[in-house]
């Protein structure tokens, strides 16, 4: 008993609260205008309606269709609805201020169109020409934009009043008929008679249609209203174009002034569900960048002739989208500021900086564009003043922003800090051959970072740019020189003014490669702690710092990353070198770039490797980094092969130019000698690329050919290190010995086998060097032999000779040599490679296999 | 070094993504007394075609569109110029198709320039026939081209005179004409005249 008046009480309770509810909401009537009759094109609203979507947000809603005094958005204007549908021609009335707003497009194409028989051979737009065109004012905007970029102007056709039937077109009074593709080709389709469309889709004149659309002062009075009407109606048409029967019924029994059947209003639903955005689009979303397309268009057509400010005319729904949601204070204050004068460093490359016509570029300068456009004020740049005295002015607030900044205590006294919107850290640049400054050392397997090293160096920093502040704070005294610019402190540098610079890494990476600074190095970071880049903003004005970090999150770090992005990639643009010094000296440097390339790609391999052999070399890790190796090369070869090509077509070049260039024989003769050295250095590099792709991706052919050839073209390579060290070199090979394989492999092996034993001779430099080679044919194999008298190799790595990574030599050598050797013998030729050392130095052994197709000679 | 003044009427036009390289390849022809037009991409040069009488030095892999595809492409409109291809990754059947796309040699990267300039001058020497009889072919008034065409598919004067609604006598009269202005004597011969016409891409009414 005690239960049921209990649910009874409550259910009391419950019905005086919705009573409650009910007299304490205030429901908002409101009207929409459609710009036709009732039809599918409007079921969104129809749905929201019926489905409750209005009524949920207390909103009821006046659907009134077109009447023949007024268009929709006269109405609009006149006050006489809140809201009404239009096409695109709400752009227009914009553009001639009226104060329209667009609060959605359902449709991303046009769904007017020119509709023309197909018995008329009217094809194409073009095919207008001197015919008879009936449409709407209203439809005219878009048609006759249509119609001229087809090349017909108003005068190249015939304009006629519509009948808003059909009936001109089936009777042959007019050519074409400026319709819905969803409504009226049903008509001619059930009279029997084939049609076809123009599209102005077809002529790049894709646009926004089914807008709904308010005014100013309905958003400015009921901002709520607005965006509750516009969501309901937006749930509406989700629920119209996922239920369309029960729309149709919808429509058939409360919306049928035109009488259309069930049949016209499924052709209309398909045809509609053809023109609306695609799936992956939100319903009803229109993006910034469509609808200025649009506008370039229209005005490009000349049917809109004052600018419009899509801001104004492109609702954002603040709850939908993270778009830039300012306070009315804030609105004010932008209102109040609607130019702000910016302090840029005009050499802070490529952060900021101006080029040669004083254009504001680099990274933070496309942060400023963004913003820009974000807040609707100019940004422009103070022009004509240095990085000095920007900071200067910043004091005074006669600058209001300085887009690029690195915090400093000092400069915090007079500017405020907006977050910080990317890294740049300051890093320590120094000269390559004078590796006394080290900043970076290993303790206890740690990195460690110091400035100890500039104790007591002379340091070039920038003038007014944060590096000098922080050092000269430094306990132990650094002489710091300043210069006005980071290249002035490169600079410095290279002309020993300077030990080292400290700069920001960005404007030394470029600069390095700009100037090719070829002998500076970039060697750590100068400071622990990550340096930022901010926006400063004149102390006197807290409402700027907050807006500009609410744009910044709006824009976001992955645009800002992509535009970092975007200016480390741009290539700097060097000056042609005519000169042919220009030319040597390029060539020369690219040469030695390749090498110290190479080089260092190897050493990095080895260093690598080498801590990874730590552990016992199994056979699988072997194998694997064999394929990672593999990989690597096969990257490499193709990356260096464009710049070896262009290399040597350039060193050609000088070969070419030099037979024609008046000077002596014998200066002549130097430079020609040197070339061709180079020359042969490139093709050696392009070798040993080939060869290194080869070894790790054999796709080869085995041949037949001579080993006494294939030796000697080997000692020809290596002629210059062989006279260099007085060797002397004993080959006893018949001419006539062929054997089947790979030629170049084995040429390979030989390079390396002579190599090794030449630079066993300079390193122990005995008397009378010498090295022999010979061969000894057995029944079944070829023995190819060759020794040297360099005192043999040390005992203790003699067993792992051919293990990779080990190395007899002491310094240069990278461990790979005597390994790919032995693995080409073994793999390649099925043979054997061994070594022993003699009384003089050491004996290699190659064993070949004989199979068919030999000859000994 | 000298080069025959004839061969230096060549224009060399250079096809190259990479910026060093096409450099270097302008400054080589340049030097030698080329006259040379670079682009640094296939639809650059697409769009830049004329008649200038030259040799067309190109890389095959390049971003938007290879050296083949813009090959391909030139075979459709008439381009009046032997192709070189240099390129950086070679296989036997890159060779083939480019050899069947009608180009006219295939270098590898690196090249030397000796190598180079040897092989743009082979093309364009043998590439002269060609253009000898296209000379030829355009001196042709649109008539004779058209009993040219049925001529070289084997059609009988009768025929021909049929298909072009004119009298056996005029189509001998045009067809005498054909021959003399080809430098023919015999059907055979003009026969042979139509690979060296190839290069007009569909201007040849045959190819269209």
């Amino acid at each position: 008993m005690q239960r049921l008046i209990k649910q009874a009480l409550s259910l009391v309770l419950l019905i005086s609260l919705h009573a409650l509810a009910g007299h304490a909401e205030y429901i908002d009537h409101v009207k929409l205008a459609l710009q036709w009759k009732h039809q599918f094109q409007f079921a969104g609203y129809y749905m929201a309606k019926e489905k409750g979507f209005y009524q949920a947000q207390n909103i009821e809603v006046e659907i009134s269709e077109v009447n023949l005094e007024h268009t929709p958005t006269e109405l609009l204007l006149k006050g006489k609805v809140e809201f009404a549908t239009s096409g695109i021609e709400a752009l227009k009335l914009r553009s001639e201020d009226e104060p329209l707003v667009s609060l959605y497009a359902i449709s991303r194409n046009s769904p007017l169109v020119l509709l023309v028989k197909k018995s008329s051979n009217i094809k194409t737009a073009a095919d207008l020409r001197n015919k008879r065109i009936s449409m709407a004012q209203a439809d005219q905007f878009i048609i006759s934009s249509m119609l001229k970029r087809a090349g017909l102007s108003t005068q190249d056709y015939i304009h006629q009043a519509p009948d808003f039937s059909m009936d001109d077109l089936i009777n042959d009074r007019t050519d074409a008929v400026a319709a819905y593709q969803s409504n009226e080709g049903f008509w001619l389709k059930k009279q029997g008679i084939e049609y076809r469309y123009i599209s102005p889709d077809d002529y790049g004149l894709g646009i926004y249609s089914d807008l709904l659309v308010t005014t100013e002062k309905e958003l400015e009075q009921h901002p709520i209203r607005v965006s509750k009407f516009r969501q309901a109606s937006l749930e509406g048409w989700k629920y119209a174009f996922s239920h369309v029967d029960e729309t149709i019924d919808v429509i058939l029994k409360k919306y049928n002034t035109q009488n259309k059947s069930r049949e016209h209003l499924q052709f209309e639903a398909r045809e509609m569900a053809k023109l609306v955005q695609p799936l992956k689009v939100e319903m009803g979303s229109m993006r910034q960048e469509f609808w200025q397309q649009i506008l370039r268009t229209f005005t490009q057509s000349g049917y809109i002739s004052k600018s419009v400010n899509l801001r104004d005319f492109v609702y954002e729904d603040a709850a939908t989208e993270k778009k830039l949601v300012l306070t009315p204070s804030q609105k004010k204050w932008l209102l109040e500021h609607p130019s702000i004068r910016l302090g840029v460093d005009p050499g802070f490359y490529p952060i900021e900086y101006k080029d040669n016509r004083g254009e504001y570029l680099g990274i933070s300068a496309d942060v400023v564009k963004l913003l820009s456009q974000q807040l609707g004020v100019s940004m422009q740049p103070v022009s004509g003043i240095s990085w000095s005295e920007v900071i200067n002015q910043a004091q005074s607030n006669t600058l209001d922003v300085l887009p690029a900044i690195a915090k400093t205590k000092a400069r915090q006294q007079y500017l405020l800090y907006s977050k910080p919107y990317m890294q740049n850290n300051m890093v320590i640049v120094t000269t390559k051959n004078h590796p006394m400054i080290r900043t970076k050392s290993m303790v206890n397997g740690r990195m460690v970072y110091s400035l100890e090293s500039l104790h007591g160096k002379k340091v070039a920093v920038t003038k007014d740019y944060p590096a000098y502040q922080r050092l000269a704070d430094q306990k132990d005294p650094i002489e710091l020189l300043v210069k006005p610019t980071t290249l002035a402190s490169l600079q410095a540098v290279i002309s020993g003014e300077a030990n080292a610079a400290v700069v920001f890494l960005d404007a030394a990476t470029a600069l390095l490669n700009s100037h090719q600074m070829t002998q500076l190095r970039i060697d750590d970071n100068a400071f622990k702690e990550p340096s930022h880049i901010y926006f400063a903003v004149r102390k006197d004005w807290p409402e700027l710092v907050e807006i500009i970090n609410m744009a910044l999150d709006v824009v976001g770090p992955s645009e800002i990353n992509r535009i970092q992005r975007k200016w480390r990639a741009t290539p700097v643009v060097l000056g042609v070198q005519k000169k042919e010094v220009a030319l040597y000296l390029g060539i020369l440097m690219t040469v030695i770039i390749f090498i110290v390339l190479w080089l260092y790609f190897l050493k990095k391999a080895k260093t690598k490797i080498e801590l990874q052999n730590k552990a016992n070399i199994s056979r699988l890790i072997s194998q694997s980094r064999h394929v990672v190796m593999g990989e690597m090369i096969a990257i490499l070869t193709h990356q260096w092969k464009q710049p070896l090509t262009a290399m040597m077509l350039s060193v050609g070049t000088v070969k070419t130019k030099l037979r024609s260039m008046k000077i002596s024989a014998t200066d002549a003769q130097f430079l020609n000698t040197q070339m061709e050295k180079t020359e042969t250095m490139m093709s050696d590099q392009n070798q040993l690329l080939a060869d290194f792709r080869d070894f790790f991706h054999p796709d080869k052919q085995k041949e037949l050919f001579a080993v006494c050839a294939n030796i000697n073209s080997v000692l020809e390579v290596l002629q210059g290190l062989i006279v260099r060290h007085h060797i002397k070199i004993n080959t006893s090979i018949p001419p006539g010995l062929e054997i089947v394989g790979y030629a170049r492999e084995l040429r390979h092996v030989m390079i390396n086998l002579i190599q090794n034993s030449i630079d066993q001779i300079a390193e122990t430099k005995v008397s009378n060097p010498t090295i022999s080679i010979h061969t000894t044919a057995h029944k079944n194999s070829l023995d190819i032999v060759l020794e040297d008298n360099a005192g043999g190799i040390d005992k203790s790595i003699i067993e792992t000779i051919f293990e990779p990574y080990v190395s007899t030599k002491s310094l240069n050598g990278t461990g790979l040599g005597l390994y790919m050797s032995k693995k080409i013998i073994q793999d390649n030729f099925q043979g054997d490679i061994r070594v022993v050392n003699t009384r003089y130095g050491a004996k290699f052994t190659i064993k070949i296999p004989l199979e068919g197709g030999h000859n000994h000679g | 070094m000298l080069l025959d003044k004839t061969l230096l009427d060549n224009t060399i036009f250079i096809v190259d993504d990479d910026e060093n390289i096409l450099n270097s390849l302008v400054v080589f022809f340049d030097l030698l007394g080329f006259k040379t037009r670079s682009f640094s991409s296939a639809v650059d040069y697409l769009k830049q075609l004329d008649d200038t009488q030259g040799c067309l030095v190109c890389d095959i892999s390049m971003p938007d569109m290879t050296g083949m595809d813009l090959l391909s492409e030139l075979n459709k409109v008439a381009h009046l110029r032997p192709t070189v291809f240099i390129t950086g990754v070679s296989t036997v059947k890159m060779a083939v198709e480019a050899m069947k796309l009608g180009a006219a040699d295939f270098i590898e990267k690196p090249v030397s320039t000796d190598v180079l300039l040897d092989r743009v001058m082979g093309a364009i020497d043998n590439f002269k026939p060609s253009l000898v009889a296209v000379n030829d072919y355009k001196t042709l008034t649109p008539k004779e081209c058209e009993v040219f065409d049925l001529i070289i598919k084997g059609v009988t004067n009768h025929d021909i005179a049929q298909q072009l609604c004119s009298s056996i006598s005029t189509v001998e009269k045009h067809r005498a004409s054909v021959m003399k202005k080809m430098n023919v004597d015999s059907l055979a011969l003009l026969i042979t005249t139509l690979p060296k016409l190839k290069p007009l891409g569909s201007a040849l009414a045959c190819n269209a």
